[in-house]
C-alpha cells in the first residue's frame, strides 16, 4: 500500500507539472493579456495542488503553509494586475460603453 | 483495514483531481475565445482543487495540516470568483467588439 | 468576527499555549478593529438559529451546485469544443442588499459555466459558457434562496 501510494503521489505531481508546462506555452500563444493571466492564474492554482501533494508525499507538515501562502499571493496577483489595466482605460472613454448599455 | 480504505479513496480522489486538471488545460487549448477560456480555468479552479485537496485531507489523516488544507480550499473558493470577475470586467472592457465574439442578450 | 480572527490564529499557530492565546486575542482584537474602522464592516443584526440553519442549507447547496456544474462544463469542453455558444446576458435581480448581490455574484462565478462580468445597481452582467447553461438564470435558484435569507 505505502509503495502504491507514493508512486501514484509522484507520478500525480509529475503529470501536473507538464500540465504546467503546457498552461505556459498557453500563455505565450494567448492572442490577447487576459489569455496570459488566465493562464498564470491556471498555473498558481496548479502550483498550490502540487505543493499539497508534494506535503503528503514528503510528510513536511510545513509545505501546507507555503501553499496557503501561496494561494492568498496568486490572488493578490490578479488584483494587481486589475489595478494596471482599469484606470488607463477610464481615461479613454470613461463609462462610456457602460451608459450606452443601460439606457438601450 | 479501514486505513487500506480510507487511503484507497483519497488516491481515487487525487487521480480523479488530475483528471478534471487535465479537461481545463484541454478546455484552454480548445476553447477559441478569452471569455470561454475563462470557464475551463473556472473547472480547475473549484472542481480540481477540491478534489485534490479533499483527497489530501483523506490521506492526511485527523491532524493540523488537515485543518490548514482545508482552510486553502475555503481561502481558494473565496478568492477565485472575484479573480474571475476582475478577468471578466478588464476583458469586456478593453475588447474592441463584444458582440462579434459572442452572443449579447438584454432581458 | 473576532471569534473567526482567532480561530484562524490557533489553527496557523498549531499549539495551544499561553503565549499564543494571548497574542491571538491581541492581534485579532486589533484586526476586528481595523475592519470596523477601515474596512466598513458592519455587524449584521442577529436574527436567531434559523437564520444559520438557512446559511448552511444554502452553502450545502452551493457546493452541490458547484460540483454539478463543473461535471457539465467538463462534458461540454469534451464533446462540443469549440462549437459553443457563448451567450452574454443582462438581466436584472430583485435582490435589494448588497450582501445578498454580492454572495448572489461570487456564487454564480463560482459555479462552473456562468462568470458574473458585472454587476452594479442590481443589473448583473452574465457570461455563459454555453446557451443551455443561460436558460433562466434570472430566476435561478440561488436567488430564491437568497430572497428568503434577506427577507
Amino acid at each position: 500500500m505505502e509503495t502504491i501510494r507514493n508512486l501514484l503521489l509522484d507520478g500525480t505531481t509529475a503529470v501536473l507539472s507538464l500540465l504546467i508546462l503546457a498552461t505556459l506555452v498557453r500563455a505565450i500563444l494567448g492572442p490577447r493579456f487576459t489569455d496570459r493571466i488566465i493562464a498564470v492564474n491556471v498555473i498558481n492554482t496548479l502550483v498550490v495542488a502540487i505543493l499539497a501533494i508534494l506535503s503528503v508525499r514528503m510528510r513536511e507538515d510545513f509545505l501546507v503553509d507555503v501553499a496557503l501562502v501561496y494561494a492568498l499571493l496568486s490572488f493578490l496577483t490578479v488584483v494587481v494586475a486589475a489595478r494596471l489595466v482599469r484606470p488607463r482605460r477610464q481615461g479613454k472613454d470613461g463609462g462610456h460603453k457602460k451608459g450606452e448599455r443601460r439606457t438601450s | 483495514m479501514i486505513d487500506a480504505v480510507v487511503t484507497a479513496a483519497g488516491l481515487a480522489l487525487v487521480l480523479f483531481g488530475l483528471f478534471v486538471f487535465f479537461s481545463a488545460v484541454l478546455g484552454l487549448y480548445r476553447l477559441h475565445y478569452v471569455l470561454d477560456r475563462m470557464h475551463a480555468a473556472a473547472v480547475g479552479d473549484a472542481l480540481g482543487i477540491f478534489c485534490i485537496l479533499a483527497g489530501l485531507i483523506l490521506l492526511h489523516g485527523w491532524s493540523l495540516a488537515a485543518a490548514k488544507t482545508l482552510l486553502i480550499i475555503l481561502f481558494l473558493w473565496l478568492t477565485s470568483p472575484v479573480a474571475s470577475h476582475l478577468i471578466a470586467e478588464m476583458e469586456v472592457e478593453t475588447v474592441p467588439d463584444i458582440r462579434r465574439e459572442c452572443e449579447v442578450e438584454e432581458r | 468576527m473576532p471569534v473567526l480572527f482567532f480561530l484562524i490564529w490557533l489553527l496557523l499557530a498549531g499549539e495551544m499555549t499561553l503565549r499564543t492565546c494571548l497574542w491571538g486575542v491581541a492581534v485579532s482584537a486589533l484586526l476586528s478593529w481595523a475592519c470596523r474602522k477601515f474596512l466598513g464592516h458592519r455587524r449584521r443584526p442577529w436574527r436567531g438559529l434559523g437564520e444559520i440553519g438557512a446559511c448552511v442549507s444554502y452553502l450545502w447547496y452551493l457546493l452541490r451546485e458547484i460540483l454539478k456544474a463543473g461535471f457539465v462544463v467538463m462534458r461540454l469542453i469534451y464533446t462540443k469544443g469549440a462549437q459553443v455558444e457563448p451567450k452574454l446576458i443582462w438581466f436584472d435581480t430583485t435582490l435589494r442588499s448588497d450582501r445578498a448581490r454580492t454572495v448572489l455574484a461570487d456564487s454564480i462565478t463560482l459555479t462552473a459555466g456562468t462568470i458574473t462580468v458585472t454587476a452594479e445597481d442590481g443589473r448583473f452582467c452574465v457570461h455563459a459558457l454555453d446557451a443551455s447553461l443561460a436558460e433562466g438564470i434570472e430566476h435561478c435558484e440561488f436567488q430564491r434562496r437568497l430572497e428568503k435569507l434577506e427577507a
